[in-house]
């Protein structure tokens, strides 16, 4: 009785030490722990606020807490906060690092059930704005009273991607970071083989087989089936004219015969040409850098906001990696690739509004943006950063030339809040026409079938 | 005391331990409820709707079975299920038989004993997503370590997570991870195993294999059916590691059931269909149970 009496009682303290826990905290899906110093109290600046915030508010000032993700973003983006901090002394900045393939999932569950204590949030734009933007303030109020930051600096396809409704809205977003896409080549084997970098998709071929050696495949590209896979495509696509996966009105699959001839091409440059690995089917971005790096290819399609370093046993031998724009054909007048931007935007739920303000005008300025750009190869967002005399000195400015022309062309993803599921759809395809279980037709009728039933709601 | 306030003392007594008991096993009740009765409660709830988390719950409309239809006629989810039973079947079949086989092996093994058992119930311990990071680096086409050998045998070098051939490498993962589980039960139903069959086997004269096959398996028939229950339910619900080798690629080759709620719920948020997807899983997983269930009893 008394053993009895004795395993019940503890039964009941574990138990209610547990229900007692699980309680008391709710638990938030950040990865860093939460600022200790109190946000709830609002700040002078907060209640109204008439001047310039580049001079550092009076009195306590609350630490603001930004989100960014590991990899490049992370890398540049902690590049800016510490020019930040040295600036400001008196500000602080808690910094949550969230891995990139899980980045938007995360916030988007913190967004949506208001758990998080996130002031500053990461927008890929234009596509996550159409989902983000509820949770967001605009900010139209903030830049008018910040003459400090001027707006229509930004890059051109910056300008309408950071609004929601996209192209005119209202600005949500401020773009800190950039991509198109651009042929990284190895300029030493170009060199030595006697060519130049391909400016269209039959010169593509005819330079790729002329690079081919054994061990060496002349071009590669992440075709794994899922977002990078279709960024792919959509290189090929607008490079042949194409513009989105959707209308103009996104409300229907405007995949045609471009598309088919883009998708066609992409198989027969594995099988029937034979300059893309077979084994890029299931290459992420990552291993088109390593395939890069190690000299495993002379030629990758590869984002202008990812950096990587040639191995040095290749650069020893004269290894040496050049930029140009991707190829075209008629009636394409150019080909960024696919533009993309990572944008900051303010928590609607935040305590620190002001204070994530102060911080995301600056990342939009020049000198971190030209920091950003020499010390961790950032894509800059900022038009300025390309005539600035310490960035055209750096070894990043290489691609400087190659970039801007390619910004000229870059197409936005489509802005439709499904983009997200549409993707999805049309890499299953992809992938099955690269893998020859269906031809590159039979591919795009089946996912312009399949996008066409997800508008519709059927 | 007399015996009629002797028999009430006693009964006050027992109503007054009845009371205690509920009250001790009350906070473990209330954890239940509000960590399992109650969330799956809100998700049948929530499988009813078309709840989008990005549009918010004061947006979310009652469609009654809506979603359970669409499930089970949407090529995708009909795929995701036939890829998760082919993955299942395939991988619990290979750890039931590699596992008896390895752990038959280990019973005779007489020195070493702890360290094998140790290193063999590594990959068990290993997080799922580590498995799928080093397995990836393995399975690699171009400089992975199994290509790099078959290369110096003068073997071809396939395409491992390629068109054809990714659905068998997960498998294969997953048979590497969990084989080790498989090993530890039967080890443990081994030494439970009484001696007198096997003495009275071996007088009869009987060798190790009739041993083996008309007296150790029948013996250890319920062992193995606890162990295909609880394999069966954790690979209906693999994800980890084929996220990271294939992405439910190439061509929705590996794409399994459980990737397919994820998505739905986490990339799309599309929680209303998610739920109703999880819930068809659920009863799935409880058909398989029910059925492990009535074999275990008729068995004993």
């Amino acid at each position: 009785m008394k053993a009895k009496k004795a395993f019940f009682a503890l039964s009941f303290v574990l138990m209610g030490s547990m229900l007692v826990s699980a309680c008391a905290s709710p638990g938030t899906p950040t990865e860093s722990p939460q600022p200790t110093q109190a946000q709830a109290a609002p700040t002078q600046a907060q209640a109204a606020p008439t001047q310039a915030q580049a001079a550092p508010t009076e009195g306590a000032v609350p630490p603001v807490t930004i989100v960014v993700s590991s990899g490049g973003f992370g890398n540049n983006m902690t590049v800016g906060i510490a020019m930040y901090k040295a600036t400001y002394p008196d500000r602080q900045v808690n910094m949550i690092v969230m891995p990139h393939d899980s980045m938007y999932d995360k916030l988007m569950t913190q967004l949506t059930t208001h758990t998080g204590g996130v002031d500053c949030i990461p927008v890929e734009i234009p596509i996550n704005l159409q989902t983000m933007n509820p949770f967001l303030e605009p900010l139209q109020p903030y830049i008018d009273k910040s003459p400090d930051l001027n707006f229509g600096q930004l890059l051109p396809p910056n300008i309408p991607a950071a609004r929601y409704p996209y192209p005119d809205g209202q600005i949500y977003t401020i773009p800190v970071r950039q991509g198109v896409d651009l042929l990284h080549y190895r300029s030493d084997l170009f060199t030595a083989a006697g060519v130049q970098p391909p400016t269209s998709f039959e010169d593509m071929v005819t330079v790729a087989q002329k690079l081919k050696t054994p061990g060496l495949y002349p071009l590669t590209m992440p075709l794994k089936q899922g977002t990078y896979g279709v960024n792919s495509f959509l290189d090929v696509y607008h490079g042949m004219g194409g513009a989105g996966i959707l209308n103009k009105d996104l409300k229907q699959a405007a995949l045609g015969p471009t598309a088919v001839k883009a998708l066609q091409w992409m198989i027969d440059a594995v099988y029937k040409y034979q300059i893309v690995n077979p084994t890029d089917l299931n290459s992420q971005i990552e291993d088109v850098f390593t395939n890069m790096e190690k000299g495993r290819a002379a030629m990758g399609v590869i984002s202008s906001g990812n950096i990587y370093n040639l191995d040095p046993d290749i650069v020893a031998k004269g290894g040496s990696i050049g930029y140009a724009e991707l190829p075209y054909d008629a009636p394409a007048a150019g080909n960024g690739g696919v533009y993309w931007a990572y944008a900051f935007g303010i928590n609607k739920d935040s305590q620190n509004k002001e204070g994530c303000w102060d911080l995301i005008k600056y990342l939009a300025s020049n000198a971190p943006q030209v920091q950003m750009a020499i010390q961790s190869g950032n894509g800059p967002s900022l038009g300025t950063v390309f005539t600035d005399p310490a960035y055209l000195a750096s070894p990043f400015s290489s691609a400087a030339a190659a970039t801007k022309l390619a910004t000229t062309y870059a197409l936005a993803k489509d802005p439709s809040p499904k983009y997200n599921q549409i993707v999805d759809i049309f890499a299953a395809e992809e992938s099955s026409a690269l893998s020859q279980k269906e031809t590159a037709q039979q591919a795009i009728d089946k996912a312009t079938s399949a996008i066409n039933a997800l508008l519709s709601g059927s | 005391m007399a015996p009629h306030l002797r028999s009430i003392r006693c009964s006050l007594m027992h109503r007054s331990d009845r009371r205690l008991s509920i009250l001790m096993v009350a906070p473990a009740i209330v954890f239940i409820l509000a960590v399992f009765i109650l969330p799956m409660a809100v998700s049948l709830q929530q499988s009813l709707t078309n709840l989008n988390m990005t549009t918010g719950e004061s947006a979310a409309k009652f469609i009654g079975l809506k979603n359970y239809v669409k499930a089970l006629r949407d090529p995708e989810t009909l795929n995701s299920i036939w890829v998760t039973v082919s993955y299942t079947a395939v991988t619990v079949s290979a750890e039931l038989v590699l596992g008896t086989v390895v752990a038959l092996v280990l019973d005779e093994v007489i020195g070493f004993q702890r360290l094998v058992r140790t290193t063999i119930i590594l990959p068990m311990m290993t997080s799922s997503i580590v498995v799928g990071l080093i397995w990836r680096l393995l399975w690699n086409a171009d400089y992975g370590v199994i290509n790099a050998i078959l290369q110096e045998v003068g073997l071809p070098r396939p395409f491992w997570l390629g068109p054809g051939l990714a659905f068998s490498s997960v498998c294969l993962t997953e048979i590497w991870q969990n084989t080790p589980f498989v090993v530890l039960l039967v080890l443990a139903g081994l030494s439970s195993l009484p001696e007198e069959p096997f003495e009275a086997a071996a007088v009869e004269g009987a060798s190790y294999l009739q041993s083996l096959f008309y007296i150790t398996l029948p013996l250890l028939a319920p062992v193995f059916l606890v162990i295909l229950l609880f394999r069966t339910m954790f690979a209906l619900r693999a994800i980890e590691a084929i996220w990271i080798l294939t992405s439910g690629g190439p061509a929705n080759e590996t794409m399994v059931y459980g990737l397919h709620i994820y998505r739905e719920a986490f990339a799309y948020f599309n929680t209303g269909y998610a739920s109703a997807l999880s819930w068809i899983l659920l009863v799935m997983m409880a058909i398989f149970t029910f059925l492990y269930n009535r074999a275990l009893q008729l068995g004993t």
